[in-house]
């Protein structure tokens, strides 16, 4: 893991203070047809495909305050440069969060964060940042600063701006600014874990907790190596297709009772070898799943999981997964000599056609430059949405110059 | 908000005539409106909450065929503003005046107020009528209908055709097909033969404690083909503790006049029942067919005249048979009936009278029974008086509509309080041959309270 | 003027049955619940399929005219208003529930299906979920709106607007494309599905939608606390939400809109009262108590006169018809209203609600409220008698003064009825003219050539 940005082509360096600021350095850059590599923490230098044009960096490391914090709205302003730590332990200090599982939070910006769109473990019960972006200040591909949603829980007023920044990795606009709603922090958290001998007793445990009364926020199947490396004690019986992680979060009536009424429910179904954990065991878990290296990201109906990991273990049979089975998604990281040159045919022969077959999403996560991957790849055959993206991109980036090449564009 | 008149953008400047917005309704003789108090347009505030609450708009999804739109185009030609055109008729007589809309409506609009003594107006104005004589209209709806003998006698040759099973011959041969028009249509409506038993006497005493002395009401259809319902309905009245009587000299309602345009036909008939009820003597005058009870609770709106004062009273002392045995206390039947039922609000009863919790109430204490909530319960099932005679092809989409939702609800009996109601569902029942029973609510309770078996 | 080429193309696109044209049928297509201005379209079509939408979306661009989608016809902001020379384009015909997935929790639909024929569909077959934006006027309005207004309601406090309950959309776009956006969710494509909901089909016409179905609470309570004044209400409000409870939802009446509301429905609230909250938790059983205990301290902290339980289901089913039928009753205030729909952080509420008084008292206009108080969302109803001129001219300033307040709060001039062109002329007083400039980027990447609803949301 790189947290260095000197892997991008970058001539220059500029650290901004203000929006004003990194307008100007756009708005120089475009005259000469520059490219623009907005910089945040560099936690995710290795998503997308690596850059070739050379151009200059655009570091929001200056620009990492406190913007407005109005408590009792359960609304934040930062600065986009601001990480995600600094901003979870202002929270913290009224017991409020934004119920985000971020990787490296440490070095994470909230910038950073907004463009890639990531999404960890409790996406199930709680959304992405998406769901929690309110607002934001950005600088589009002319150095013209914009705005878009507010500062209000609620707001019917134009389009949905924020959704749309949010994933678009920096292609339309340098953020610079950004509102989030946030959360009460629960005062509990809690796991139930159990061994998955099968795949259909799998299918059976994940369609019953539908029908259960308890309302988990994660709901994890681990396979293969990561299974074993887990920094959770429980059931890692050998020969079984996969362990089974439970997630709550709640009040302190609610946890213990979640827990409970789901061991009966499980014990009453023969499931054996039940266990559970509470609290900072489940932040660790849950954390450690964030940072779990992977190479490829899958995402399907949930109803389709079940179905994609079995025929995932036949292609890869050494591969770790890590599957956010209420949602429907799974990190795939193959072993460590897979990773080679032969990785993308395979991708190409085998995985890309499996999810197009299933109607899931493929993207590989982690690619380095000489291993031949193409943009296709990558993100894939363009899509419905793509006419319309590009149409977006060339209104918002005419000259084409925010992060060129790594997104589904054209360099 | 903007009332700056952006270029071409009408604004609704109210009494502006650049915009085609007269100054408010200057309503003349001859205009269908001019009965109409002008304020009854104003409650609405075009919201359209009522919108999916019309069974025609629900069928439709057109403005022109649902409760706002028909508002408005009432309100246009109130307003001088729109000629009655052939087409805005047409969606004004698709109306079922089912009263959905008023159930639903916040702002309290008395749709009822508008399109009855519209509709009335048009045909009433409409030259046609005396120039092609409808004999149809003049016949069957107006001199046969409303005279329960006069429609028993007729009706004997069909039943005895039924009782000697040839009716179902004819029905399989499709011989009825060759009966042409409304006629036609009404043949399948006819239901199956029950004994309905003799005249009702003039006089049956309470059970146990006498709670209340009160007037019953028969009807004309109601009387000739549901006979065995209003003894039920006695029955159960007596059982409740109540002395009923049952005035001779009454007549039909006059809904059947009214709706098809005859309002001084519907007035002769009102002005003979304010004759036959003597009000004092009873706490109340007992209907047990919504659309009857409807029309009676109304009769102090519709005509202007000396007698008003006399038909409003009058009117207050009409009950539903299900509204006054909630109010009085129901004595709850000890009878046992193992079946699931489902029950079908009335328009003219649940939306015309408001009462829709008393009956399901009065059911609920049936020991046994199981009741399921019918979809759309409150959705018309296409009967609306004679309008299924009138507006066929609608009334064809409601009545399998209305099917269809109670086979979802698997009950093994489907409930409802209103003679057209029951003629339109057991028709469905019957053309679709799907095996669901289709009672009147009273005659169930009967059958609880003399503790008979289905 | 009418286009008779136009009307016979489309005549034999969609068939004779989905399309209107007489003059005297059009009339009552002339407005939404926005009755403050008016136009007649050149017709009315009523496609059954994505392909006919598909079509009429060429016929028009072929003829030059735009098109006006519109659900039930219940936008408060004018969002159906027809424009110059357009087709009003009623998606009624396409209300068929195409698919109900339990196991994914998603269904999809037809834009045409109601907002409440869905959740009745799901109670039909026992699901156990529903689907959870609930506008005031969820019996009416269909999906297909919903997604175009991003419409909210009262449990938006706890589960969110319809933007966090749509997981996909198929859709028309400006050039007569059909295109599918999600509903699994791809890292390498925008989110346009969540892009397109509240655009108020200025971006495409909705054919499909893959809502997200979400879980019945296991338990549910619902209050109403009677305050002697308004400023006592909006007070607790804000204690709620600052103390980190998360209600279903926090709903205000005033007295003003509670004598209409009785009228209407005779649920019993004192007509001396100041301000009544509609308040619902839900969730788990075991975890209401202590959020009841707070709830209900923090109530009598501001001098509640009383907090009542809905004891039974059908007693909390007509407090929810009270709160919703509200605005409708004001038909028994007054025969004409307009409804503001301004929202504000939450603290700011007891500010705002006083500004409104005091406007009110200025213009000499009698202001009504209700608020989904827990978002911050107020919905002041200013009163005025179309006949008369004058007083119609004040409600308009009392409205303006009120969403320029909004403002001054740090809130939107909407938060749930969209723009329309009730909002227009705020626009440019909410957003700076590259904010607006960002939204014609928008909007002509989606309809470069200007079909679809124009002259709505974006000032010209």
């Amino acid at each position: 893991m790189s947290f260095h940005p000197t892997e991008l082509p970058l001539q220059e360096i500029f650290t901004p203070g203000d929006a004003a600021e990194v307008a100007d350095v756009v708005r120089n850059a475009g005259k000469a047809r520059t490219a623009v590599y907005p910089l945040g923490g560099g936690t995710q230098m290795h998503y997308g495909m690596p850059p070739s044009r050379p151009g200059v960096g655009v570091s929001l490391e200056k620009m990492n305050r406190l913007v407005d914090y109005p408590v009792a709205d359960l609304t934040v302003t930062v600065e986009a440069g601001m990480t995600f730590a600094a901003l979870s332990e202002v929270l913290a200090k009224n017991r409020q969060r934004l119920p985000l599982d971020v990787p490296w939070p440490e070095k994470a910006t909230l910038g950073g964060l907004t463009s890639v769109g990531g999404s960890g473990p409790r996406r199930f019960g709680y959304g992405s940042l998406r769901d929690y972006l309110l607002g934001f200040t950005a600088v589009d591909g002319q150095g013209t600063v914009f705005s878009g949603g507010g500062r209000v829980v609620k707001n019917a007023a134009g389009y949905n701006l924020p959704r749309l920044m949010a994933g678009s990795l920096g292609t339309l606009g340098v953020l610079t600014q950004l509102t989030f709603w946030v959360r009460p922090v629960p005062e509990r958290a809690g796991i139930l874990a159990c061994d998955v001998p099968d795949w259909a007793t799998g299918e059976k445990l994940l369609a019953d907790l539908l029908c259960s009364p308890v309302r988990p926020v994660a709901i994890d199947l681990l396979l293969g190596p990561a299974r074993q490396q887990a920094p959770l004690l429980g059931p890692k019986a050998a020969g079984s297709a996969a362990c089974l992680y439970v997630g709550f979060e709640g009040a302190a009536a609610e946890v213990p009772w979640m827990l409970e009424t789901l061991r009966a429910e499980w014990s009453a179904a023969g499931v054996t070898a039940i266990s559970s954990v509470a609290d900072d065991s489940v932040a660790r878990f849950w954390h450690w799943q964030t940072e779990f290296q992977a190479q490829a990201l899958i995402r399907v109906l949930p109803s389709k999981l079940v179905g994609l990991l079995e025929s995932v273990k036949n292609i890869v049979p050494a591969c770790s997964l890590i599957a956010h089975a209420g949602h429907g998604e799974v990190r795939l990281a193959a072993p460590v000599e897979a990773a080679s040159c032969r990785f993308p045919t395979m991708f190409r022969a085998q995985l890309r056609p499996l999810v197009a077959s299933l109607g899931g999403a493929l993207t590989v996560l982690s690619c380095s430059a000489d291993a031949g991957w193409s943009r296709e790849d990558v993100w894939g055959p363009r899509g419905d949405a793509f006419a319309v993206m590009q149409a977006l991109k060339d209104r918002f980036d005419p000259e084409n110059i925010l992060n060129p090449a790594r997104f589904v564009f054209e360099e | 908000m903007t009332i700056e008149s952006r270029n071409n953008v009408e604004t609704n400047r109210p009494g502006s005539a650049e915009n085609g917005w007269p100054a408010f309704a200057r309503v003349g003789p001859g205009n269908p409106a001019a009965g109409i108090s002008y304020e009854l347009f104003l409650r609405c505030v075009h919201c359209g909450l009522c919108t999916s609450s019309c069974p025609t708009f629900t069928e439709l999804g057109d403005e022109n065929d649902g409760p706002r739109g028909r508002i408005q185009l009432m309100r246009m030609v109130a307003d001088g503003r729109a000629e009655l055109t052939e087409r805005m008729r047409d969606h004004l007589e698709l109306c079922l005046d089912c009263r959905a809309c008023v159930t639903a409506c916040p702002s309290g609009v008395e749709y009822g107020r508008l399109i009855e003594p519209f509709r009335l107006a048009v045909k009433q104005a409409d030259t046609r009528l005396e120039e092609r004589y409808d004999w149809f209209r003049e016949i069957v709806l107006l001199r046969l209908f409303p005279y329960a003998d006069r429609l028993r006698l007729v009706l004997l040759p069909v039943r005895i055709m039924q009782r000697l099973g040839l009716f179902d011959v004819a029905e399989c041969l499709g011989l009825f097909k060759l009966i042409p028009g409304r006629l036609g249509r009404m043949v399948p409506l006819l239901p199956p033969p029950v004994r309905g038993g003799p005249r009702l006497p003039k006089f049956l005493p309470a059970v146990g404690r006498k709670r209340a002395r009160v007037a019953f009401f028969t009807g004309c259809v109601a009387d000739a083909m549901f006979r065995q319902t209003h003894w039920a309905t006695v029955r159960v009245l007596q059982q409740n503790g109540c002395d009923v009587f049952v005035p001779p000299e009454q007549c039909c309602c006059g809904a059947i006049h009214y709706h098809a345009g005859d309002g001084r036909g519907a007035r002769k008939m009102a002005d003979q029942n304010l004759v036959a009820f003597e009000l004092d003597r009873y706490d109340a005058i007992i209907v047990n067919h919504g659309g009857c009870g409807a029309m009676m609770k109304e009769y102090g709106l519709h005509w202007q005249d000396g007698l008003q004062p006399h038909r409003a009273k009058f009117a207050e002392k009409v009950k539903d048979v299900h509204e006054f045995l909630d109010e009085l206390g129901f004595v709850p039947p000890g009878g046992r009936i193992e079946a699931t039922v489902t029950y079908h609000d009335s328009c003219h009863l649940a939306h015309a009278q408001g009462v829709a919790d008393a009956p399901r109430r009065m059911i609920a204490k049936i020991p046994g029974l199981e009741i399921r909530d019918l979809p759309e319960s409150g959705i018309c099932c296409g009967s609306a008086g004679t309008y299924n005679l009138f507006e066929a092809e609608m009334a064809d989409r409601l009545a399998d509509r209305k099917l269809q939702n109670i086979l979802s609800t698997g009950a093994e009996i489907v409930l409802a309080a209103n003679a057209g109601c029951l003629l339109q569902i057991l028709a469905e029942v019957r053309k679709q041959k799907a095996s669901v029973r289709v009672m009147h609510t009273m005659d169930l309770l009967d059958l609880s309270y003399r503790n008979v078996s289905l | 003027m009418t286009f008779p080429p136009l009307i016979q193309e489309l005549r034999r696109a969609l068939g004779g049955e989905n399309v209107i044209s007489a003059p005297s049928e059009l009339a009552v297509y002339d407005c939404d619940a926005f009755t403050a201005r008016r136009r007649r379209p050149e017709a009315v079509v009523f496609p059954r399929s994505g392909r006919d939408v598909a079509e009429t979306v060429r016929i028009a661009l072929r003829h030059g005219v735009s098109i006006v989608p519109r659900g039930a016809g219940t936008s408060l902001a004018g969002g159906c208003l027809p424009g110059e020379c357009s087709l009003l384009m009623m998606l009624s015909r396409m209300n068929r529930i195409l698919e109900i997935n339990l196991r994914d929790r998603t269904a999809v639909v037809e834009p045409g299906v109601l907002n409440l024929q869905l959740t009745t569909a799901l109670g039909r077959e026992k699901a156990g979920c529903h689907f959870a934006p609930d506008p005031s006027s969820q019996g009416a309005s269909t999906i297909g709106g919903n997604v175009a207004t991003n419409a909210g309601g009262p449990h938006t406090l706890k589960y969110g607007v319809t933007v966090n309950h749509v997981l996909g959309v198929e859709a028309v776009l400006g050039d007569g494309r059909i295109v599918q956006f999600g509903p699994v969710e791809d890292p390498a494509a925008f989110d346009l599905s969540g892009l397109m909901i509240g655009s108020e089909g200025t971006l495409g016409i909705v054919t499909k939608v893959w809502v997200r179905l979400t879980p019945d609470p296991q338990d549910h309570r619902a209050f109403r606390a009677i305050f002697d004044s308004l400023e006592d209400a909006s007070n607790t409000v804000t204690q709620i939400i600052a103390a980190g409870i998360v209600p279903a939802a926090l709903e205000l009446m005033d007295q003003g809109i509670l004598g209409a509301v009785e009228a209407a429905f005779a649920f019993g609230f004192p007509a001396d009262a100041g301000a009544v909250l509609v308040i619902e938790i839900d969730g788990l059983t075991v975890g209401l108590d202590p959020q009841e205990e707070q709830i209900v301290a923090l109530c009598k902290k501001n001098h509640a006169r009383e907090v009542l339980q809905a004891s039974t289901e059908r007693e909390r089913e007509l407090l929810w018809k009270c709160r919703k039928s509200a605005v409708g009753a004001t038909g028994r205030l007054s025969p004409s209203y307009i409804l503001e729909d301004g929202v504000v952080p939450r603290t700011q509420l007891p500010r705002i609600l006083g500004r409104i008084a005091e406007i009110g008292r200025k213009h000499q206009i009698r202001i009504v409220n209700v608020a989904h108080a827990g978002d911050g969302n107020v919905h002041p109803i200013l009163l005025y008698d179309e006949r008369d001129p004058e007083e119609f001219q004040r409600a308009m300033a009392a409205g303006r003064e009120v969403l320029d307040e909004c403002l001054a709060c740090g809130g939107s001039i909407t938060a749930e009825h969209g723009v329309g062109v009730q909002k227009l002329e705020f626009m440019p007083r909410q957003f700076t003219p590259a904010d607006l400039a960002a939204l014609r980027h928008v909007k002509t990447a989606f309809d470069p050539a200007g079909v679809l609803n124009p002259g709505k949301l974006i000032p010209s």
